[in-house]
Order: structure tokens, then sequence, then C-alpha cells
């Protein structure tokens, strides 16, 4: 699949397999091991294929084993695909082209740009030497950086002695002093502070608005998601499950909506809270109960039905009718099971 | 003609960055670096006292060498050791088994480079505190070393191809952690093999005839036994041409199989821990 100029990152069914050795825990096992040693096929990442246009934040959603890191590990060129091509910017990122290098960036988690013992300049200093940026334009470019990211006070501090909020916001900013074109963040706001996640999420915000880089991004937090990405490519057992608007992802995999009712406080139900949960479950699921306020759950397809239900029960006051929240959406859909031909694990192989 | 001197140049100017990182990296630990390097000198010096001894017990010599001799041969062994070890087959690996190496692969530099870049700077800092210490040992045990002009010009001109012939060959032992992860044990093999047939251990004088001639087919002694030989005035300059045409003809063999060995092994490399 050729990719179309504007496509800044592109996956032709790519998969990805490990050999991973298996043994017995125990002295006996191990020793068995020396001998004869077994490995068992991983597929971790199978058939994948979307395309992302210059410019686009995506979100890339699935949980733990999913093969988000493995897929961005092939798009930077870390790993090379065992089937499939993946292009970057109209390359092959196994081929390591320099000249690619200089134009990407992956982040991963509070991975090691920075020399440890010494203060984060020193690095962003070498960096500029590695990715050959001219001395005005990393001036211009780190300011900025410092500037968005709140470096100031940390720059002369030896990494070591930085919180961990400190440290991702440097490596953040290590990993964007060559003005990347396509940025690859893997759990960018892993371990951080409700404040310090959102600072992060607004700087990547505004550095993908403010350079027309592309992003890709993993987050177990979907608050990330939501602030940053309008399209999610959905990764489950290796195989790409979803690819599109977050809010077509609700639509497609929930069959549900929420209905909060609130009942007038001087009414019966209003008064009484189980009286309001027996009334509230006449119309659906009653999920939460809080007051004078329920909850329930109802078939998507049932809404208006209800919906009139519900406004003939004594004492309704109001109510309110959401999607589900979409960490429960994406609960729903990691809980499936793998489909019959995704099988991701275990094709028994010795060697 | 433009590109490849470009990319000689970033290569130069990017392991200079590294080196100056890494510079500034270990006067952090001064106590720490101190004793490591202080301790780097007591094999010298270890290797120095029993060659001593084996020449007293000798009548004064062994391998044409008195005990001012060794102690000349030894002395600049601990200089000329510093300046030709590349520390690939530890910094490199290392990377590997930690999970680190994967940051070295996304630069645009070859990470043979950033490692060796890094690792000159242990042997630059290690300088600062050897040669102090190989001043006191010249003058405690009275060392031989009297080089000639032409015997300093060969060695000048003789050491840039010994540190690319051990940098090819520490590589190629370095990658095979792409496929085997740990690989302390072909490590220790490795230097022992150097430590022996490159005359860090003894003088080639000193060696069975057998393992003389192993070592003269190798680059290792080439690299530093040659050159140690040279400033103690115990090699004649114009071998200096045997010695630039074994340690280049070993840089390029080396070199044209590490360039596949190293494709394969970045293939194979599965950024585990990462």
């Amino acid at each position: 699949m050729a990719a179309a100029p504007d496509i800044a990152i592109s996956a032709d069914h790519a998969s990805r397999t490990f050999h991973v050795p298996v043994r017995e825990p125990g002295l006996a096992a191990s020793l068995r091991s020396v001998v004869r040693r077994r490995t068992r096929e991983v597929r971790a990442v199978e058939d994948v294929s979307f395309e992302i246009a210059r410019g686009e934040v995506v979100g890339f959603l699935g949980p733990n084993g999913a093969g988000k890191t493995t897929t961005l590990k092939l798009l930077s060129g870390l790993l090379h695909p065992s089937g499939g091509t993946v292009r970057v910017l109209g390359t092959d990122p196994a081929r390591r082209d320099h000249d690619l290098l200089r134009r990407i960036s992956l982040v991963m988690g509070q991975r090691q740009q920075l020399a440890w013992d010494i203060p984060p300049a020193d690095s962003f200093d070498m960096l500029r030497v590695v990715y050959q940026v001219e001395r005005p334009a990393f001036r211009e470019q780190l300011d900025e950086l410092v500037a968005l990211l709140g470096l100031e006070p940390v720059l002369d501090k030896p990494v070591r002695q930085l919180s961990l909020g400190e440290r991702m916001k440097c490596e953040l900013a290590a990993a964007l002093i060559h003005r990347p074109e396509v940025l690859f963040l893997d759990e960018p706001t892993l371990g951080l502070d409700v404040q310090a996640q959102r600072r992060v999420r607004e700087f990547i915000s505004t550095y993908a608005a403010r350079t027309g880089a592309t992003v890709l991004l993993t987050s177990h937090y979907m608050a990330d998601i939501e602030a940053l990405a309008e399209r999610v490519l959905v990764i489950h057992h290796g195989r790409l499950q979803f690819d599109g608007a977050l809010k077509e992802l609700a639509a497609r995999t929930s069959d549900r909506k929420l209905v909060t009712v609130k009942f007038a406080l001087d009414s019966d139900a209003g008064r009484d809270p189980a009286r309001a949960r027996e009334l509230a479950a006449t119309c659906g699921d009653v999920q939460d109960v809080d007051g004078a306020e329920v909850v329930v759950e109802v078939p998507r397809a049932e809404v208006r039905a209800r919906m009139a239900a519900l406004l003939d029960l004594p004492g309704v006051l109001d109510f309110t009718v959401e999607d589900e929240p979409i960490e429960r959406v994406m609960e729903r859909v990691f809980e499936a099971p793998a489909s019959e031909d995704a099988a991701t694990e275990v094709v028994g192989a010795e060697a | 003609m433009t590109t490849v001197a470009a990319q000689l140049g970033h290569m130069w100017s990017g392991g200079s960055a590294q080196l100056r990182l890494g510079m500034i990296q270990l006067t952090q630990y001064r106590a720490s670096f101190a004793i490591w390097a202080l301790s780097s000198t007591l094999q010298a010096v270890v290797a120095m006292a029993v060659w001593q001894a084996v020449a007293a017990a000798n009548g004064g010599t062994t391998g044409g060498y008195d005990a001012s001799g060794f102690a000349g041969y030894f002395v600049i062994a601990l200089i000329l050791r510093e300046l030709t070890f590349t520390g690939i087959v530890y910094h490199l690996p290392n990377r590997v088994e930690t999970g680190k190496f994967a940051i070295y692969l996304l630069r645009p530099l070859h990470p043979l480079v950033q490692t060796y870049g890094a690792s000159f700077a242990n042997s630059v800092q290690s300088l600062v505190f050897v040669i102090p210490i190989a001043a006191v040992l010249t003058i405690a045990y009275d060392a031989t070393i009297s080089p000639s002009p032409a015997a300093v010009l060969a060695t000048i001109v003789v050491l840039p191809f010994a540190i690319l012939a051990r940098a090819s060959a520490d590589s190629m032992v370095a990658i095979s952690s792409f496929w085997l992860v740990r690989i302390s044990g072909i490590r220790g093999i490795y230097a022992m093999a150097t430590l022996l047939l490159g005359g860090q251990f003894a003088p080639l004088a000193v060696l069975p005839d057998w393992l003389a001639t192993i070592a003269r087919a190798l680059p290792f002694y080439w690299a530093l036994g040659f050159p140690i030989e040279l400033l103690v005035g115990r090699a004649d300059a114009s071998e200096a041409i045997t010695a630039v045409a074994v340690l280049a003809a070993w840089s390029i063999g080396l070199l044209l199989v590490l360039q596949p060995a190293w494709r394969a092994g970045t293939r194979a490399y599965e950024a585990v821990g990462q």
C-alpha cells in the first residue's frame, strides 16, 4: 500500500510475533530448561492496518498487553514487523534512516533521554548536537518548551533530584528539542498527579496545534484521550477493534444510555431514597442512588419509550440522558473475549 | 563525497557531545571514579611485581627484560591501555540487558558512536588519575622508558589504527548481546584473551613461541603490546608499517562483518523493558 503524501503514518496488515521462553517455576524445571528449551509464539500485533493524516492527533487505546506499545515500537523503527508493512513520513522506520529519525520522536513513560546524575540542560545540549539543531533554533525551541512546561526552576537540578512530574516534563522537552513532525507518546502521564497530568495534556495539545505535528498517543487515562484526540484506534488481543471518532466508539460499542432522574425534594421519592429507587427501577436498571437522584441504565433503542414512562412517575422534577462514561465503554470492549481468529498467544513451539 | 564528509562530521560532533556529557556525569562522583581508576591500575602493578620477581629468580632478566625494563613496560601499559580501551563490551550489552538501548536506536547517530563517545569519557578521565600514578611508579621502580623520536612518532601513527581495531573487535563481541542478552561469559573469555594476547599480562617476549605466533596474527598485540614495546625501546619503529597493516586489515575485515551483523542484531533485538 503506497501511502498518500498527506498520510504521516500508515500500517498495512502489520504483525509482530515474539518467541517467548516457557518454563515451569522451580529448580527442576529450571535445570530441564538448560537442556530442552521451550518457547511459545506470542502474536503481539496481528494484521493491523490504519492510516493517520498529517496533523492528526489520534488516541491509541487498549488494555495492558493489547499490543499498543509494540505497535508504537514498530512505527518508531525499534522493532521490525514480522509481517505487513509500516510507513512513517513515507519511509520504512525499521531502516532507521537518520533523516526520518530527525523528524520523529517516541516518548515512553519516564524513559531516559536524560542523563540521571546531571541537570537536564546538559542533556538538552547533547541532543542539540545529535539532532543537528542550529543554536538559534535550539534556543528558540528550548525557551518555548521551558515556558510551556514551566521548566525554568528545574533546568539546573540533577535529574535524579526531580519529582516524577518534573522528570516527565523534562523528558517531553528532550523528545521535542528537534521539533519532530511525528510524535509517538506512550503513557505520557503515567504516574503523574492530576495537576501534572492536566499540564502535560495542555502542553501536548498546544504543541500539536502550534507545530501541526502528527501525534499518536496511548494512555490509560481516558481524560488524556478525551482531551486530545477526536479519533481513536482501539486494539485488543493484538488486533485493531475500532478506528473512528471517540463518540462513535461509544455509540457503536454501547447499546445503553444512562438516565439521571431527579425527584422533587417534597415528593415521597425525594424524601425516601428507597422509594426513589423503587420508582426509577420501573424505567431501567438502577445504577446509583444519591438522595433524590437516581441513575438508571436503559437500552439505547428504548430511550424514547422509557422517557415517556419516566415522565409519568410521581415527583419527577428533571432528568438527563447521557452516553455511558467512556471508561465503562472501554471496560465493556476489553471484557469481550478474543474472537476465534484473533488468537494472540501460544502456538506451542519448541526450540 | 560531501554526504560522506557530512556524515563523518556529524559522527565526530555527536560522539564528542556524548564524550562531553560522559565527562560531566563522571565529575559528579569524583571519589567513586578515583577509586575505580586507581583499582584499574592494580592489575598492571601486580603484573609488574610478578614479572620482576621472575626476572630476579632467573638471574636478573627474563625475555630480555630486567626489573627496570618490566617497570617501564607496565607503566606505559597503564597509559596506553586507557587510550585503546573502548568499553563497548560493557556499555552496549549493559544497555541491552537493562532495556536502555532503545533510546540510542531512536537517535540519528549510530549507537556505537554514542556508546564509544560515552565510554571514551571514562578513558580520558582515568588518565587524570593514571598519569600521576604512572609517574610515581616510574620513579619508585626506576622504570626504563627511553623512546626514540621515531618510536614516539610511530606510536602516534599506530594508535588511531589500534583504537579502530579494538573498537571493531569489541563491537563484534558486544553485539552478541542482541541475541544472547546477557554476555558476561563471552565477555570474560574475550577479556582474558585480550589481556594475554594483547601484552597486558606479559610482554610478548616471555610468552611461549606458539602463543606469541597467535598473538602476532591477531590485532590485540599490535594495538597495545607493540606500541608499549616501541616506547620502551624494545621494538623498531620500522615495524609500525606491519602494525598499521595488520590493524587496518583486521579493522576492515571486522567492519565488513560488523555491518550485516549489526543489521541482523538490531532486527533480532526485541526492545524488551522499554
